[in-house]
């Protein structure tokens, strides 16, 4: 065992939990001995260590597969995305944070904690990383779902996603062992090779792969796999609903990439039914269920599974065009629904629910919070000139170029146009409808600062998407 | 001479399974549960998987199913209240669906390992130490890292608040 090899493969997880375990003593010294804990110190140094490891991931040099994990570029992008998503969330959990009567604190060392679990999975390379990874960021996240314990709404989220996801988590490790048993190995390239090596895949192999599909599924919340997402997101604090369809959405994009394209490799091409079909019922399922939701966090719960459906369609086509559309749909989704749930947070300040009429006439409210919730929800929809457009384009042009199954690539065309309708549904309550209540919306400089953030980002990789096509690309590179 | 002790302890532990499952009264349940773990620990012995065997008796039998007698006591059921696993015909398609595939599995495990490898280990907590502290190091310290987080959320969700 080399400790320089670690540490060159997991440092950016060695910053995290330093960081966490950091944030720990802050809280407690700052709190001075009372329950509540006042946050501003343990806030800082969130940001503070969350943007220095920011920055520190930018230097990370690809290491290649190292006996512990491996670090290439693919797990270098992931890392950015996940420590940034972090940011982002703490950044947008300050407006909320008051409702946390106690544990403010701790808020912020789960979302770190669950950050690090992410990051931990971009760089395995055998199963029992990836599993022990896995299980680090969905219980952190089961207990954020239910971190508002006077609300009967939270502990259902709470209780609802630790029944499910303790479900497919016992799916997923009885996959694993099948896949074991068949390979004798949890590398993921020694079972890459017996896949490769046999003319067909040994019944065990195929059945452990499978269960581990649905592990997997769960996580990317891809139909039949989606049954948590609209109950979970609505009852969840709004930050941890944002970091849900981030951050755990990504884990499961990162291991279904590896899965597709490092894993089954050459032999993706036998998926690519099953994987069509689930894209198709995806789509189907996310997009028809958002229409008549009235609850905001609910509606972008079923929009974040119609876009699960349009990432699964772009996986099933498994080609290195396909791997970059993912990154950079992935990309554009973060600062979408970043806005949108700082939006929801500001909007329903007091309230305990997030009801679409708190949104209603919005335009005379607030002609700022407006305009970035009609960009983020067109961004969403992929009207052009945003970033969104070209995301959907790149995915079905890879869709159509590399052999989608065309009635799956048409459904996902009459998708957009289905997306397209209920995405302008919420633009007109913003516009068209009376306000329900006048009252004026307070906003910090901060807050301010991130929602124009977001629509700058939007806006500019709408109509200048190079840079970021090529980041994704260089990020895509290392698995092909 | 293994066969006749693997029929015994794989019947058993198919039968107190399915007595977990269909009897009405939750304490007879989780008995029967801890006999079931207590069959599996043999099945682990057979294999010469001691360690195992010792854990599924400890951890199982011992401290999680303590854990689950003490829910059954804190809900406090009435007894007319109680009732045995009612079988829909969804569950018996799924359960069916999942036997088929397990079945397709089970009978082409493929040629890539030899059987009798599991074995090499010989199930002592020193073989399976190195394993966890060498090739496993780092699942094994995420792990440390899982139980720090779970003990803080737990706190915090546990306690008092004045959140209305």
């Amino acid at each position: 065992m080399n400790p320089a090899e670690l540490f060159d493969i997991f440092g950016t997880e060695v910053f995290l939990a330093v960081l966490a375990l950091v944030l720990i003593v802050t809280d407690l010294l700052d709190g001075g001995g009372k329950l509540t804990g006042a946050s501003e110190k343990t806030r800082f140094v969130t940001y503070a260590g969350l943007g220095a490891i920011l920055v520190s991931t930018f230097f990370l040099e690809p290491y290649g597969d190292g006996q512990f994990g491996q670090l290439d570029s693919f797990a270098i992008f992931f890392k950015q995305f996940f420590v940034a998503t972090a940011l982002l969330v703490m950044w947008l959990a300050a407006p909320y944070e008051v409702r946390f009567p106690a544990g403010r604190g701790e808020f912020s060392m789960l979302i770190v904690f669950a950050t690090l679990g992410m990051c931990m999975l971009a760089s395995c390379n055998d199963f029992a990383t990836l599993f022990v990874g896995l299980e680090l960021v969905t219980i952190t996240l089961f207990m954020l779902a239910a971190f508002r314990p006077g609300l009967p709404r939270s502990i259902e989220a709470g209780i609802k996603f630790v029944i499910i996801g303790a479900v497919a988590a016992g799916f997923m490790v009885y996959g694993i062992a099948f896949i074991y048993g068949a390979t004798g190995s949890f590398d993921f390239a020694v079972v890459h090779d017996v896949i490769v090596s046999s003319e067909e895949m040994p019944g065990a192999l195929q059945f452990g792969l499978l269960m581990l599909l649905v592990g997997l599924g769960f996580k990317l919340g891809a139909v039949p796999f989606h049954v948590w997402i609209p109950d979970v997101y609505q009852g969840a604090p709004t930050p941890v609903t944002a970091m849900l369809s981030v951050g755990s959405k990504a884990t499961g994009v990162l291991l279904m990439m590896r899965l597709v394209y490092s894993i089954l490799g050459e032999a993706a091409g036998q998926w690519t039914a099953l994987l069509m079909g689930l894209a198709f019922l995806t789509l189907l399922m996310g997009n028809l269920g958002a229409i008549p939701q009235t609850d905001l966090k609910r509606f972008l719960g079923y929009s974040g599974i119609a876009h699960a459906g349009f990432l699964m369609l772009a996986l099933a086509t498994g080609s290195q065009d396909s791997a970059n559309a993912i990154l950079f749909y992935m990309s554009t989704y973060l600062f979408a629904n970043i806005a949108a749930f700082l939006v929801i947070v500001v909007v329903s300040r007091t309230a305990d629910n997030a009801h679409m009429d708190r949104i209603n006439g919005l335009a005379n409210r607030s002609p700022f919070l407006a305009l970035v919730l009609t960009v983020s929800m067109l961004s969403l929809a992929g009207v052009p000139p945003f970033a969104g457009f070209f995301a959907k384009f790149m995915v079905l042009r890879a869709a159509v170029d590399h052999g989608g199954l065309m009635p799956v690539v048409i459904l996902s065309l009459v998708m957009v146009v289905v997306g397209l309708y209920y995405y302008l549904c919420v633009v007109k309550r913003i516009y068209m409808r009376e306000a329900v209540d006048s009252s004026v919306l307070e906003m910090s400089g901060w807050t301010r600062g991130l929602l124009l953030l977001c629509v700058v980002v939007m806006f500019l990789f709408g109509i200048y998407q190079s840079p970021l096509v090529d980041f994704a690309r260089a990020g895509a590179a290392s698995l092909f | 001479m293994e066969l006749p002790f693997f029929f015994l302890f794989g019947g058993a532990m198919v039968l107190f399974t399915l007595l977990t499952m269909f009897v009405k009264n939750p304490v007879h349940s989780a008995i029967f549960m801890i006999l079931s773990f207590a069959s599996t620990a043999g099945l682990f012995v057979l294999l010469d998987a001691y360690l195992m065997a010792a854990i599924e008796v400890l951890v199982y039998a011992g401290a999680i199913m303590v854990l689950f007698l003490f829910v059954i006591m804190l809900i406090n059921l009435r007894s007319d209240e109680l009732e045995g696993m009612k079988v829909n015909p969804l569950m018996v398609l799924a359960a069916g669906t999942f036997f088929a595939l397990l079945h397709r599995a089970i009978s082409d495990l493929g040629a890539a390992v030899d059987p009798v490898r599991a074995n090499t280990f010989e199930g002592e907590p020193k073989v399976v130490a190195k394993y966890l502290f060498t090739e496993m190091v780092i699942p094994f310290e995420a792990v440390s890292l899982l139980l720090l987080a779970a003990i803080l959320g737990t706190v915090v969700l546990a306690r008092r608040t004045r959140d209305a």
